[in-house]
């Protein structure tokens, strides 16, 4: 019994159950604000979907590297906006914040994002995601 | 010598910088329709069918076909190139009778991706033998 709870532990440990340190990321906008204002970090937004292959290769390569988990959690409230659905809302949203393509990070003020909210296109690996989160601040 | 030397760091820096944004390989949200959606996701399998090889180039993958189904390719690449930018594809049909279809697909710094948005027209091929 003690050797299957192991078990159990060491799978959830590894990285692709996300590990003890992987990436949290809130999927309310709202709630996701809400924190931020109260924490007083900035937001992050990961425009997200399951057909991006950019995508797919920051959460392999970019969001699992320790260095950039350790920014995101210590400055940041994650937030995802998954438009894997076509012309859904989410997409709509991300529309208003001028995203017109996938991979986009964006860095937000607590307040909210908008379209001139700091931003990284396209698939990045950690080191140049650390320097985009490591840049000028989001105003506002 | 001066100029030499400012023009050499120049040179490094523009050598050793990470890509533009504009130029990074990405999937355009906006650009496919539903119904471009849903052949691509008809295509797709025909395609995965009819691939024979693949190999890698020095800035993306050559993928070789069957010839029957240049037709449909053609019209997949027509989709794909709305969607993953900023990529060059080419289409390469050798001398005919007999010679082969292939597909070229590459970019600036783009390997990586090409490699993972093309992953599912060579699932078939990867589980067949050793990935080429």
């Amino acid at each position: 019994m003690i050797a299957r709870g192991t078990l159990v532990v060491a799978l959830l440990l590894l990285p692709e159950h996300g590990g003890p340190d992987a990436i949290r990321w809130r999927t309310d906008e709202a709630a996701a604000r809400a924190e931020a204002l109260r924490s007083g970090r900035a937001l992050l937004i990961d425009a997200w979907a399951d057909w991006c292959a950019g995508c797919k290769l920051l959460d392999r390569n970019t969001w699992s590297d320790p260095a950039v988990r350790k920014e995101v959690r210590g400055r940041f409230v994650p937030l995802r906006i998954d438009v894997s659905q076509a012309d859904g809302p989410d997409e709509a949203r991300l529309r208003t914040l001028g995203v017109e393509a996938l991979p986009a990070v964006l860095l937000c003020s607590p307040r909210g994002c908008d379209r001139d909210s700091p931003r990284s296109v396209g698939y990045v690996g950690s080191r140049e995601m650390l320097v985009f989160l490591r840049g000028p601040p989001p105003s506002g | 010598m001066k100029l030499v030397l400012c023009t050499l760091c120049m040179l490094a820096s523009a050598l050793s910088a990470p890509s533009a944004p504009e130029a990074r390989a990405h999937c355009n949200l906006a650009a496919l329709t539903a119904a471009d959606r849903a052949r691509d996701q008809q295509l797709i399998p025909l395609l995965a069918g009819a691939l024979r090889e693949r190999k890698e180039l020095q800035d993306g993958y050559a993928y070789r076909f069957d010839r029957g189904v240049l037709k449909e390719l053609g019209e997949w690449l027509d989709i794909e190139a709305k969607c993953c930018q900023p990529l060059s594809y080419a289409l390469v049909l050798e001398p005919q009778p007999g010679g082969a279809l292939w597909v070229h697909i590459t970019g600036h710094d783009a390997k990586e991706f090409i490699d993972e948005e093309f992953a599912p027209l060579g699932k078939k091929l990867a589980a067949a033998g050793p990935r080429r």
